[in-house]
């Protein structure tokens, strides 16, 4: 076990102690080791909820909500700090894979070798990334302390998920020391929850992790939506003259656009044009509820979703002058799906070293043979 | 940085941060491990960061680390205490010019501490690994060549602090005393103004001086507060004087009983000491800490989540003192004096602390019907001078529960 403390002793009145305990104190340090991980995104706000008691020793609780930037994170500690917190609950929000630095990628897909029922496969991946489809990822979560529910206890405590510095769990529960809860949606990657609780474990010994299960029973990994790293692989094009080398490779190759049909959307049906797959109801999106950037693309598209190739170059050079949009939401917004030798996959743009790359994404059995012919019919792969 | 075997326990205080670390387990091997390979893992990484190991030990050192962990396996320690003092207090002078009401002292004599004395206790708290020496009196300020005695302590590796009403600081002192490695200095104010502080403390000039020359230094510095009746809703004034010189921090002091006063008059009535609760809560921007007497506004404030290890009293468990006359006692208020001269002797077989150790066994009233027991334990001291019993109940005490209801 490690414990630490911080102070220094003064004559006459015994031994002091702060008023911020200990376990507040190591809840903090463990919450600020979270926030410095790599894969915790920056540019997103934090939306802080806490209860508090009132002004007297009543057992009166006020519940605020409170949201703050990144560089802000300072306030927040100094919340966590108060000891009329009762306890808390905090957002936020991961890197998108894509965006990881290189050595933190490496890091996160390794880790896929501890996934239960790993695909094999995975690790003779080239340039594997996830679905660009707007129902795979999730990249939020959550952070909740209580600090004054102690109700659970070593005798009706059953062991869950995926497990880190077990005796530890079992010592905080029976001295009722606070617990800290992490949870994430059901899109959420596998690897990234390993990441962040294998990281805390490590650094923080006497801090006990259970993973919890997940609604299929398993950790993460049986969720129908779980985000998978290894969906799709990116094939990138050299070329910049976007329109002209789509119009060449739907003509030499067997390439279809499609479409989504259906009321959700959920069944895909050939077409003879691209359309914005992400865009699919965006004729029905209520200004009131959409959020800022919904509204710009909504605006730029005017409610059309189906586009030539020169129409699509157009849209896209249009929207990568958004400043609003980061380079995840520029992919988002650009991409379209084919069918490539029966398969769904995806036809995208990226922003990369200050220019636009045409992508595709495609399901791993596929890369090699369609690189092949990508290259067959005279296109340059980066 | 002192590194010390305690039983199955690898204690490390780092002076220059105080900040003072026990690892055992798993964490210990890995550590072991560590020293061993150079591997580096995210606990050592974070104990790197904590400054409680250097990444670039030299060969001695780490064999020295090395030995001590293989130690833990071997030392003892007596009942619920450390297998030595984390800290002593050492009143270096029983001189003080002042003439405080509420001093839990007898008038002030004419006794000091010899230097040849001081250093022969230092020699055997550093040869111990004692982590930290408060310096206190008395005013120890007024003790000449103290920088010498500070000097002493830094030295050995172990921290420095003094405790002082602020009487006879200046600009020069200080900066022999910086030079001599203080790590942190206290001063003694009751009162936001001088018509408050001097309703239970002499020397408030004195204490506004001082505390104007340490804002202006580098030397981390707080105030103890001694919560009364006729200062407790100066509270927040304190807390806004101390910000305004971004002190490091304000020490609440439970009042003992003093030789001028009427106990019952001054100390907190359960309504004020709800106060001072409620305002604790509400402050911002200053670390405040709390004096182990005071161990019952912890259970207040955070109930089941305190326990023995980071509430209740460290008289005989975590710290001594010693007088001006160099005899060793629990704690500053304690009557009870022990002629021994070897610190590590009195540690393990004082009959004093052995009773302290013993008290979650022994404390009778309130206290041993009280659901905190385990945690607080009240103060003796208090308990000594009010019923001449040191395992009295601390009876009367607000935060009292029954055990059973929490």
């Amino acid at each position: 076990m490690f414990t630490y403390w911080k102070g220094y002793e003064i004559d006459g009145s015994s031994t002091t102690y702060n008023i911020v305990i200990p376990q507040r104190e190591l809840m903090v340090e463990v919450l600020q080791y979270i926030m410095s991980l790599k894969i915790i995104d920056r540019n997103e706000n934090i939306n802080i909820s806490y209860a508090e008691t009132g002004d007297n020793l009543s057992k009166n609780v006020v519940r605020k909500d409170n949201i703050y930037k990144f560089e802000e994170w300072g306030k927040i500690l100094e919340i966590i700090r108060n000891p009329s917190i009762l306890d808390f609950h905090i957002n936020i929000y991961c890197v998108h894979p894509d965006k990881l630095f290189p050595q933190i990628r490496k890091e996160i897909y390794s880790l896929s070798r501890t996934r239960p029922g790993a695909e094999n496969k995975a690790y003779s991946y080239k340039k594997p990334t996830i679905s660009p489809f707007y129902y795979a990822p999730n990249f939020e979560i959550w952070i909740d302390v209580s600090f004054h529910d102690h109700k659970k206890t070593v005798e009706d405590y059953k062991p869950e998920g995926l497990m880190f510095n077990e005796k530890a769990l079992v010592d905080n529960l029976r001295n009722k020391h606070l617990t800290i809860k992490l949870g994430c949606g059901p899109g959420f990657i596998y690897e990234y929850a390993a990441f962040i609780m294998s990281k805390i474990a490590e650094r923080f010994p006497e801090v006990g992790i259970d993973g919890g299960i997940d609604c299929a029973g398993g950790f993460i990994d049986g969720c129908t939506y779980s985000c998978n790293l290894y969906d799709f692989e990116r094939i990138t094009l050299t070329t910049e003259n976007l329109a002209q080398t789509i119009i060449q490779i739907f003509e030499k190759l067997e390439i279809k656009p499609m479409r989504r049909v259906g009321k959700y959307g959920w069944e895909h049906e050939e077409c003879s044009t691209l359309v914005l797959y992400n865009l699919f109801d965006v004729d029905r999106w209520q200004n009131e509820y959409i959020g800022e950037k919904a509204k710009i693309i909504k605006n730029i598209s005017g409610g059309k979703q189906e586009y030539t190739p020169e129409e699509y170059e157009q849209f896209v050079k249009k929207i990568s002058e958004v400043e609003l949009f980061n380079s995840i939401d520029f992919t988002y917004y650009c991409t379209c799906c084919v069918k490539i030798k029966d398969e769904l996959c995806a036809l995208t743009c990226i922003k990369e070293e200050g220019r636009i790359w045409l992508e595709f994404r495609v399901i791993s059995e596929i890369r090699e043979e369609f690189e092949k012919e990508l290259i067959s019919c005279g296109i340059s792969i980066r | 940085m002192i590194y010390r075997a305690e039983p199955y326990t690898l204690m490390i205080f780092n002076a220059d941060n105080g900040i003072t670390a026990a690892i055992s387990g798993n964490e210990l091997y890995s550590l072991k491990e560590y020293l061993k390979t150079g591997i580096q893992n995210e606990f050592i990484s974070r104990l790197i960061n904590l400054g409680l190991i250097s990444s670039d030990m030299s060969e001695y050192e780490t064999e020295k680390l090395l030995d001590e962990i293989d130690r833990t396996e071997k030392v003892k320690a007596p009942l619920r205490s450390f297998a030595v003092p984390e800290s002593i207090h050492i009143d270096i002078t029983a001189v003080c010019p002042l003439k405080c009401t509420q001093c839990y002292k007898s008038n002030s004599q004419n006794v000091e501490m010899s230097f040849e004395k001081f250093s022969c206790l230092i020699e055997q708290a550093k040869n111990l690994g004692v982590f930290q020496i408060a310096l206190g009196g008395g005013e120890p300020l007024v003790v000449k060549g103290l920088a010498k005695f500070v000097k002493k302590v830094t030295s050995c590796g172990m921290a420095c602090t003094i405790t002082s009403s602020g009487y006879g600081l200046t600009v020069e002192l200080l900066e022999q005393l910086k030079k001599s490695g203080v790590n942190h200095i206290q001063i003694s104010l009751n009162g936001s103004t001088k018509e408050i502080n001097s309703r239970s403390r002499d020397g408030f000039d004195e204490a506004i001086s001082a505390l104007n020359i340490l804002a202006e230094s580098s030397v981390p510095f707080g105030i103890n507060w001694v919560a009364r009746m006729d200062n407790v809703y100066d509270f927040e004034n304190v807390v806004a004087y101390v910000k305004s010189l971004k002190a490091d921090n304000i020490n609440i002091l439970r009042y003992k009983q003093s030789v001028r006063e009427d106990y019952w008059k001054n100390v907190l009535n359960k309504d004020a000491f709800n106060y001072l609760v409620t305002t604790i809560k509400k402050v911002k921007g200053i670390k405040i800490k709390i004096d182990s007497a005071f161990s019952n506004i912890l259970c207040q404030l955070y109930g089941n989540q305190v326990n023995s290890v980071n509430c209740g009293c460290g008289a005989g468990r975590r710290f001594m003192m010693i007088d001006p006359w160099g005899r060793f006692k629990p704690c500053s208020h304690l009557s009870l004096v022990s002629e021994e001269q070897d610190i590590q002797k009195y540690w393990i077989n004082s009959p004093d602390l052995e009773n302290l150790r013993q008290g979650e066994e022994f404390i009778q009233g309130d206290c041993k019907k009280c659901s905190y027991l385990m945690a607080c334990r009240g103060c003796r001291a208090i308990c000594e001078q009010i019923y001449n019993d040191i395992n009295a109940g601390d009876n009367n005490c607000p935060v009292f529960i029954e055990k059973g209801r929490i």
